[in-house]
């Protein structure tokens, strides 16, 4: 019987570090291979860690809210089970990127920087990559290329001959005989948003995630546009505000594929579905599962599914698909009686649309005043993906929109 | 060919639905210590499958795979440090390192290929059916694909066809009861997959996939007709995978006590339990059947963790050809 540690898994592409949510095994308790023994959550989504062995739960170290990168153990199993990576990775390997993990004797002492894995920290910009992408953006054949690198040009000093200002592999060769110009690579740019700190072993609470997004979000140079969006016409076929407004944003950013997008760091990233997350208030904190092309459907059927996705989500019954590929996220604080608010950015989506109380207003109409219902919407727009005109125009395309059907 | 009985055949049985399951809780494994890139898709389960089908193969036969296909190229001869090293982002994995758990084949043992695309398998098989019977060959091909497969247009296009044409080809759909999430009670309206074999004029049958025997059987058959020139067959061998679909499967769509009752069904402790009972081997053999998996294993990941890392330096040479004359 030895002990051998479970680690905290990464359950998720992305994921990097998790926090404890609950112990459901004591220590003593038998386990059997594939028991739930605790939950841990990874961007709100609390997910169950199955055990990979038989044993008994010998020692936890992880208590509920402490935040574990990805590999480090949070308990330690005694087992008789095989411990089939034991000893296997603590060699040299390619890049060391597999030297971690525990080395299964069950040290406490194991080094936590020894046993960071190499994926938990954001790889730094060379200026290696810098350069070649320099070299990427000189239109070229792909062969071109291979010879310039075999020998030593730089492409950017040779004369294209090819189609569009190609340059062909005759062009490289060409240039070799000749002494290469003194241009030197241009220095790496420094990136855009500066990489986040390596995450602190502790404890998190619920906000800290709100917190390092909503952190991230206040360096975005952002604008938010209003505008009141009369809605006497608009069809509603016994659908909610959110629901009607959430379709005719849907319609308008399709219509606005500029928008609908997000910022990638040094560029923007269109995206092929337009994902709009919803804020939903919850029992644990906001959370924003995401509408998938919410367009595309009939606003009855859209009613539905987003009364589904709420339901979920405040009975914290979201996987992580449910939080993935939005380009926007839409808030509603109108059942509230806000008349207006500014909503911030949810990196790296490009726009955020607040909607305010819907209600009857008394207005200016062509022979005097008039009342009408209404709702003042916010739309902001990450400055870097597109200007207060193009946040008008969308808005301008949802009026139409909710006028017309 | 009996699996139970004949002592070399259960020792052969057994190591592979070892090694097969070995490889996937070591994958596992790596996948949570973050060592591991992409997502990847564990049969853990269902290894009787593979191993009963592979058996029924000789050389120069081919298979096609799947997303979730570490089985089928375990089962069918490939070399595990090469998988693994694929798994790693190695420049020694079968596609250097560059399409990892979904992309890996292997022409030497015949294996043309794990497939992303649900039933982009099909059409492959057909293909290579097309292929051999043009050839005047007398090899199989024996396609894996899962129950949702059965419901995408290219299944129905390449089953249809090597009906028509009569190609060597063996349709293997592994049930593991959903596609994703969606149970495949909602998805069909047969009771059986099987029963979609009689709209393309083939035999189908219906086995339990978690008894290798039976799976042996049932593709031992289809493939004697399928040399004898005699068409195509559809097998639905009904199984379970115990892990998440993929990574990140939170289990809403079905219920721990339904994981449970399938894991009690292991393959492995049924086809144990059933060699032991016919007393081909004795409880020393088996250990050493699991203990040779194992360590098939360990030297795998070795090896493959020792070998240099993959490089996107120069990825372009596996889009263009002719790049170094
Ligand atoms: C053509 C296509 N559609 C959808 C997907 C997404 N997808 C990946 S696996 C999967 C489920 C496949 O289910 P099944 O065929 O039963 O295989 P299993 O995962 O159960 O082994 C789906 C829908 C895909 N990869 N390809
Ligand atoms: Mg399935």
């Amino acid at each position: 019987m030895r002990e051998q540690p479970l680690v905290m898994p990464k359950m998720s592409m992305t994921m990097e570090e998790g926090t404890l949510v609950v112990w459901h095994k004591s220590p003593g308790d038998e386990i059997r291979s594939g028991d739930v023994v605790c939950e841990v959550t990874t961007d709100k989504v609390d997910m169950e860690v199955e055990s990979p062995l038989a044993g008994t739960l010998a020692r936890i170290v992880a208590q509920p809210e402490d935040v574990v990168p990805v590999g480090e153990p949070i308990a330690f199993i005694a087992s008789d089970a095989d411990d089939l990576l034991d000893g296997l990775l603590d060699g040299p390997s390619g890049n060391g990127s597999a030297g971690s993990g525990s080395s299964g004797d069950g040290s406490a002492g194991d080094d936590p920087a020894k046993s960071e894995p190499a994926t938990a920290s954001p790889t730094p910009v060379s200026a290696n990559d810098s350069a070649a992408s320099a070299q990427g953006s000189v239109a070229a054949v792909p062969y071109a290329r291979t010879r310039a690198a075999e020998l030593g040009v730089e492409l950017a000093t040779v004369q294209p001959t090819g189609p569009h200002g190609t340059i062909r592999v005759a062009d490289v060769e060409g240039q070799a005989g000749q002494p290469a110009p003194a241009v030197q690579p241009a220095p790496a740019p420094a990136p855009a948003v500066p990489a986040p700190a390596a995450p602190a072993r502790g404890k998190r609470g619920p906000r800290a995630l709100i917190a390092d997004r909503m952190s991230a979000s206040a360096q975005i140079p952002q604008f938010t546009v209003y505008r009141e969006l009369n809605l006497d016409t608009a069809r509603r076929a016994g659908a909610s505000w959110t629901a009607v407004l959430t379709h005719a944003f849907a319609h308008a950013l399709r219509a606005f594929p500029a928008l609908n997008a997000v910022w990638t760091g040094d560029d923007v990233q269109r995206l092929d579905v337009v994902g709009v997350a919803l804020a939903v208030d919850t029992p644990k904190g906001l959370i924003a599962p995401v509408l998938r092309d919410p367009d595309l459907v009939t606003l009855p059927v859209l009613d539905r599914q987003l009364r589904e996705l709420v339901g979920r989500a405040r009975d914290g019954k979201l996987g992580l698909a449910d939080l993935d590929g939005a380009s926007t996220t839409v808030s509603n604080l109108g059942s509230w009686q806000v008349e207006s608010f500014n909503a911030l950015l949810t990196p790296p989506q490009a726009t955020a649309l607040s909607l305010g109380a819907v209600g009857p207003q008394v207005v200016p109409v062509e022979d005097g005043i008039g009342v009408r219902t209404r709702c003042r919407v916010g739309l902001t727009l990450d400055h870097r993906v597109g200007d207060g005109a193009d946040g008008a125009r969308l808005l301008a395309t949802m009026q139409q929109l909710l006028e017309h059907g | 060919m009996d699996l139970v009985k004949d002592a070399e055949t259960a020792t052969s049985a057994l190591t592979t639905m070892w090694t097969i399951r070995r490889f996937e809780e070591a994958v596992d494994d790596l996948f949570a210590r973050g060592l591991m890139h992409g997502t990847m898709h564990l049969s853990i389960g269902q290894e009787a499958v593979p191993t009963g089908a592979c058996l029924a193969l000789r050389e120069g036969d081919y298979i096609t795979s799947t997303h979730r296909g570490h089985g089928h190229c375990i089962a069918k001869g490939a070399q595990l440090d090469r998988m693994m090293a694929e798994l790693l982002a190695k420049e020694t994995g079968y596609c250097r390192g560059r399409g990892g758990s979904m992309h890996i084949a292997d022409v030497a043992t015949g294996n043309l290929g794990a497939n992303g695309i649900v039933a982009g398998g099909v059409p492959i098989a057909a293909g290579a059916g097309l292929a051999v019977k043009m050839r005047g060959q007398s090899h199989a091909v024996l396609s894996f694909f899962g129950d949702g497969a059965v419901n995408e247009g290219a299944w129905h296009e390449g089953v249809n066809l090597a009906a028509i044409w009569d190609l060597p080809v063996v349709f293997v759909c592994e049930n593991n009861k959903y596609g994703m999430s969606m149970s495949v009670n909602r998805a069909s309206k047969v009771d059986n997959l099987a029963d979609r074999a009689a709209a393309y004029g083939i035999p189908g049958v219906t086995v339990d996939g978690n008894d290798p025997q039976e799976v042996h059987d049932a593709v031992d058959e289809a493939v004697e007709r399928a040399r004898a020139g005699n068409g195509p067959s559809l097998i639905e061998a009904v199984t379970y995978r115990w892990k998440g679909h993929s990574k990140s499967d939170k289990n809403l769509y079905r219920s721990r006590e339904e994981i449970d009752s399938w894991r009690e069904q292991d393959p492995i402790t049924r086809f144990e339990t059933a060699v032991l009972h016919q007393q081909t081997l004795t409880e020393s053999e088996l250990a050493a059947c699991r203990d040779a998996a194992r360590d098939a294993v360990r030297a795998a990941i070795r090896t493959a963790n020792a070998a240099p890392d993959a490089s996107a330096d120069e990825l372009l040479s596996a889009v263009y050809s002719g790049g170094k004359q």
